[in-house]
């Protein structure tokens, strides 16, 4: 995980580096790689649980940055989220195949329509500590609930056999425990706002 | 943070239901077509479930961050570097032209018409989506045929955001005219855009040659709403713009029609529904 030294940097150097992948320089994803590579791969590997798929999604992913430098829109905000998003849903790609689910899912995020505004670096910084604090504070239940769909890509259904629990307590779990984050979540906007004025 | 959402009364009482739905939806599991019709029928009407789907999503999107540090194995970088390179005599794509009409797009949006899109995004934009990545493999031969296809998918979001976000949109649920067939569905209708979102399923496949259309009675005229297919499960979503302004909707329905369309209904008609407000 980067250091908060090391998150802070300008996003104006992210967006450099976009443009120099835009323009066909790649040496710039080597920079880029510095900076998100560690984030990556932990998320990749968290989620696949071996180092070998972890590595291969990660590549992925930058390949798929690379492809996709000149459509990034620099106006669009936080680059890191994006990144996040693309390679949880590689992973659980990876996941499901590997368990055999028919399925295959295309990463592919929106490039026309808008998304809301992001947060900055130094607020997701604060954001991430304040999410783990959230999770550990979670009942056990709860929080397994999340993790099995979010970071395992089990269904609801799966994640009923699997913790020998009825559907309706896993819907219960969900609920509750994505009711709790958002407090956390809106705790942290409120703050962050009353903080910048 | 939008002010005044908090105090928007759900016109729903299974809120708390819908939000097991938007839990699911934002966390990436799949939803039950059940669960998916009172989703949308939720964000379409009430702020409070537009506002937790908001926030559910910008959580899922932070989430990852919470994970353990791991170390990549060092000799990844050049790995990356490398097949980056190989791939760099193909250029990457050339910039984009779209950028002046999406400013506009966003410009236009408010901030609880964002979920209903990225519900409609989530639920049913993955398709077009793929096949947008698929074609633009093929960049050079189908730019033009991307850009249409990137025009509808701005339009169709204008569209839905009309037809859902107006405070004068009506909304209805198509039944079986005679009671003969499984089918069923909802419309959405901005009377002054003029706009409409449908959806129908359990449609029969139509035959070969024929397509299904629907009509819109208003003022005691009947409106075309535009031709569509179904998928194998009888699905469909049309989003549509009548050229003409629907003054009174009085009844919407869908017809068995040639592949063409037709000026005025001539076929079968499959079903009918009524605004209920
Ligand atoms: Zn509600």
């Amino acid at each position: 995980m980067p250091s908060e030294q090391h998150m802070s940097l300008q996003t104006d150097d992210d967006q450099r580096l976009i443009r120099r992948m835009a323009e066909g320089d790649a040496a710039a994803i080597g920079l880029f790689y510095d900076r998100y590579g560690q984030l990556i791969f932990s998320v990749a590997l968290r989620i696949t649980g071996d180092r070998g798929s972890a590595e291969e999604v990660t590549q992925d992913v930058f390949l798929r940055l690379w492809q996709h430098a000149a459509r990034y829109r620099t106006e669009r905000g936080s680059l890191v989220t994006w990144l996040l998003t693309i390679t949880q849903r590689r992973a659980i790609d990876e996941l499901r195949s590997r368990r055999g689910a028919i399925r295959r899912r295309e990463v592919e995020l929106s490039e026309t329509l808008p998304v809301s505004p992001e947060p900055d670096l130094a607020a997701l910084l604060h954001l991430r500590t304040d999410l783990q604090q959230a999770l550990a504070e979670l009942p056990s239940a709860q929080r397994e609930a999340i993790e099995l769909l979010f970071f395992r890509g089990l269904s609801r259904q799966e994640i009923a056999d699997q913790t020998a629990s009825p559907l309706a307590t896993i819907h219960t779990r969900l609920r509750l425990g994505m009711e709790k984050l958002r407090a956390i979540f809106l705790q942290h906007e409120q703050d962050s706002e009353s903080a910048t004025g | 943070m939008e002010q005044g959402d908090n105090v928007v009364m759900c016109p729903h009482p299974y809120c708390d239901e819908i939000a097991v739905g938007l839990a699911a939806l934002a966390l990436g599991a799949e939803l039950t077509p059940e669960e998916q019709r009172r989703v949308l029928t939720s964000l379409a009407t009430c702020a409070r479930c537009r506002r937790r789907l908001d926030d559910f999503a910008a959580i899922a999107r932070t989430l990852p961050l919470v994970v353990p540090e791991a170390a990549p194995p060092p000799a990844l970088r050049e790995r990356i570097v490398a097949a980056v390179q190989r791939t760099a005599a193909s250029q990457p794509d050339p910039p984009p032209v779209t950028r002046r009409r999406s400013a506009r797009l966003r410009w236009m949006v408010s901030r609880p018409a964002l979920a209903i899109v990225l519900a409609l995004m989530l639920l049913f934009g993955v398709a077009q989506q793929r096949e947008l990545a698929r074609q633009q493999e093929h960049i050079s031969q189908q730019q033009a045929q991307i850009e249409q296809q990137k025009t509808q998918a701005a339009r169709n979001a204008v569209i839905v955001l009309a037809a859902f976000g107006n405070d004068d949109a009506l909304e209805g649920l198509l039944e079986s005219t005679d009671g003969t067939n499984q089918a069923s569905g909802r419309f959405f209708i901005s009377p002054g855009a003029p706009a409409v979102a449908l959806y129908v399923k359990h449609l029969p496949i139509p035959p070969a040659g024929m397509q299904y259309q629907a009509w819109i009675v208003s003022d005691g005229r009947t409106i075309s709403a535009g031709t569509f297919g179904v998928n194998a499960d009888g699905r469909a979503w049309r989003l549509t713009q009548p050229t003409e302004p629907l003054i009174v909707v009085e009844r919407v329905f869908i017809t068995l029609e040639p592949q063409e369309g037709s000026l005025q209904p001539s076929g079968p008609e499959y079903l009918t529904g009524f605004p209920s407000r």
